[in-house]
């Protein structure tokens, strides 16, 4: 159990800080602190694309060492207040030591653990499925109860609705309420065909701002995970913080997500790995994270399965993993869409490099980067567990090896990836029957991911 | 000659709006063609930032001031130009639609806007419907750029289309839509006039919609 008294300092600060608008800090403090500490440190064009997972572990503790200089001098910028909240090196080093370094979610049989891992870890990591890709209103039970028939699949998070009761979801809106109360009632749905009762959850889907969640957390019985997603990395708002105080004081896990950009305010990838750590770094002290997560994505393809975010998203998660027992959540963002063969060799890279470089949990997937309505079915989501849970153990160099491989065959694509087929398209929404063409696809891919020396754990459908 | 336009392609390029003051007033003494100026000088340092953003060599930061650089440019040159017409593009309005708060890709494209030469009034995240209308009408917009990286958001595009039409304005106005969730047949069956899934295919949809006085087919950008 927590509580939200942490988070009033936290606002305090917020009212009382160094004022600085948006855009100072967009466009100048932060590019030019996290340069500076850059070059302080020797870390500029470090970035090494030849070796997508790095090997070098000095580096990555310089990276910590960096990151933590950045998470001091920076702190984070609260939008709403325009003011900067900072924390001095004792009270985050003292937060530091106190990051919870496991939780358990899930009831009876359905409990698992998330754990503190390090690079090369040999303990699986924690896998949810799936984001929140929107799906119209009569397949959300359909294609949640296909994607949680695998056991690889820890607990639930999307999919999305589009509608409710055949009403527009309309964002900010009390149609969010409504949805935050109906989700939970067709997740139950979905579970229970499922066999999944007591199943963890991470909570709400279908809603972007605080107004779901604070209609439907009341239906689920804590602990569950409650997503508090933050404006960008080195930032925080006030429809957080409001998630984060209400999650606490309910007995809730907080999972606060931040995303950096590469080509965006934080630079290239060496100044978004950077970026990254720091606000790993900060969002226990100011949020009492539970789940902390700054994934990095590629701003010129809105994905991170190319070398650069690849690059950039296992040196901040090796830093992390090696210097502190902060539980980390990133995010693995496919950008090809569902019954495409780009979807699996972005997934082998992505989670490959992920598993082995210490992250503990993760949901996804996200097929087709999750902008085409419908475009997500249970094969997805069990291929990512699987190549997630199998590279436990791997070493940097056999990951590399592995992404040196495959990143040859998609990643010119990128940009123009295959938006693939939906749901109704792949499998029998009635009987959850895939198609022939899509069944041999994915066992094909699943032997390919083998070949590799993944050790590929069985869904338990057709697997 | 050539002089002076290489000196005001680095100084867009790097963003440098001193260095572009002293570079305008020498095309206004030494009496150069200002449409040469802005053209073979600061297009073409628009140019060598694009090729340096996408190879993560600039990024948004840098792309923001080369903008403004160019910006100043237009904006020193254009009383010198020989015909009226502003050496603008067009003015935009712009801004990430009611209930979301995402401002990156919005305001990569109101930066790629700006650095081509479009006045470019941004409205921030969490914009009302009612609130696009009225400062399009204070600013006498020619295109409202409308984003929205979340699938609840991307309802109220489709309302403000329909509202513009209730109201007697939709023919003011050129349409522009995108965002994560947005897809082009989605775009083209709500009625827009333009959907790019890029913001350098913004720029090009926006150049576009600028040429034509009616939009019968939505143009769809890279």
């Amino acid at each position: 159990m927590s509580s939200a008294v942490r988070v009033l300092k936290t606002l305090e600060k917020a009212r009382t800080g160094e004022r600085c608008t948006v855009k100072e800090w967009d466009y100048e403090i932060v590019p030019k602190t996290l340069n500076e500490i850059l070059k302080k440190y020797n870390l500029e064009k470090t970035c090494d694309i030849n070796k997508p997972v790095n090997e070098d572990m000095e580096l990555a503790d310089r990276f910590y060492q960096a990151g933590l200089e950045a998470a001091l001098r920076l702190g984070f910028l609260c939008v709403d207040t325009e003011t900067i909240v900072k924390v001095k090196e004792e009270e985050l080093l003292r937060s530091l030591q106190q990051v919870p370094s496991s939780f358990t979610i899930g009831e009876g049989s359905e409990q698992v653990t998330v754990k503190a891992r390090r690079p090369s870890d040999g303990q699986p990591p924690v896998y949810f499925g799936p984001l929140s890709i929107q799906m119209n209103e009569e397949y959300y039970v359909p294609v949640a109860q296909g994607i949680l028939m695998s056991r690889l699949v820890d607990g639930q998070e999307g999919p999305s609705l589009d509608t409710v009761m055949d009403c527009p979801l309309l964002a900010n809106s009390p149609y969010e309420s409504f949805a935050g109360i109906y989700e939970a009632r067709l997740r139950k749905e979905a579970q229970w065909r499922a066999g999944r009762v007591g199943i963890g959850n991470a909570i709400v889907a279908s809603s972007s701002t605080e107004y779901g969640f604070l209609a439907g957390f009341a239906l689920y019985k804590p602990p569950q995970i409650v997503l508090c997603l933050n404006p960008a990395s080195m930032k925080i708002n006030y429809v957080n913080l409001h998630k984060t105080i209400v999650a606490h004081e309910y007995g809730h896990y907080v999972r606060t997500e931040s995303p950096t950009m590469i080509g965006g305010y934080t630079g290239g990838p060496e100044g978004s790995a950077l970026a990254s750590i720091a606000t790993d770094l900060l969002q226990y002290h100011f949020h009492g994270t539970h789940l902390a997560g700054s994934p990095t994505y590629d701003l010129r393809y809105a994905g991170n399965c190319g070398r650069h975010a690849l690059w950039a998203q296992t040196i901040a998660s090796q830093a992390i993993s090696r210097n502190t027992n902060i539980l980390m959540n990133k995010t693995i963002n496919q950008v090809s869409g569902p019954c495409t063969e780009m979807f699996f060799l972005e997934t082998i890279a992505g989670f490959v490099a992920a598993g082995v470089s210490g992250l503990e949990f993760t949901i996804s997937p996200r097929s087709g980067g999750g902008r085409h309505k419908n475009h997500l079915t249970p094969f997805e989501a069990w291929y990512s567990s699987a190549v997630f849970k199998g590279s436990a153990g791997l070493s940097a160099e056999k990951a590399n090896e592995i992404l040196n491989e495959v990143l040859p065959k998609y990643e010119k694509e990128l940009r123009n990836p295959p938006k693939g087929k939906s749901f109704p398209e792949c499998f029998n929404v009635k009987t959850l029957q895939p198609t022939e063409e899509y069944l041999k696809m994915y066992l094909r891919m699943r032997e390919y991911a083998i070949s590799l020396g993944i050790p590929m754990p069985p869904d338990g459908v057709v697997s | 000659m050539g002089d002076i336009f290489n000196r005001i392609s680095e100084a867009v390029r790097y963003g440098q709006r001193d260095e572009i003051e002293k570079l305008a007033d020498e095309v206004i003494a030494n009496k150069i063609n200002p449409i040469d100026a802005i053209q073979k000088g600061g297009v073409d340092g628009l140019k060598k930032l694009g090729d340096a953003f996408e190879n993560l060599e600039a990024f948004l930061p840098e792309l923001m001031a080369g903008g403004e650089a160019m910006k100043l440019l237009i904006n020193k040159l254009t009383p010198y130009l020989e015909s009226d017409k502003s050496a603008l593009e067009g003015t935009v309005v712009i801004g990430t639609v009611k209930g979301d708060l995402h401002d990156i890709g919005k305001n990569l494209v109101a930066t790629q806007l700006a650095v081509n030469g479009f006045n470019v009034i941004d409205l921030g995240v969490d914009v009302s419907n009612n609130k696009f209308i009225e400062e399009a009408e204070a600013n006498k917009a020619d295109i409202i750029a409308l984003s929205s990286l979340l699938t609840t958001s991307a309802y109220y595009i489709q309302e403000f289309i329909e509202r513009l039409e209730k109201d007697g304005l939709r023919s003011k106005y050129k349409i522009i839509v995108g965002g994560g969730p947005i897809e082009p047949e989605w775009a083209r069956e709500i009625g827009a006039d333009g959907y790019s899934r890029t913001a350098v295919g913004a720029v090009k949809v926006c150049k576009e919609l600028m040429k034509q006085d009616k939009i019968t087919e939505i143009i769809i950008g890279d």
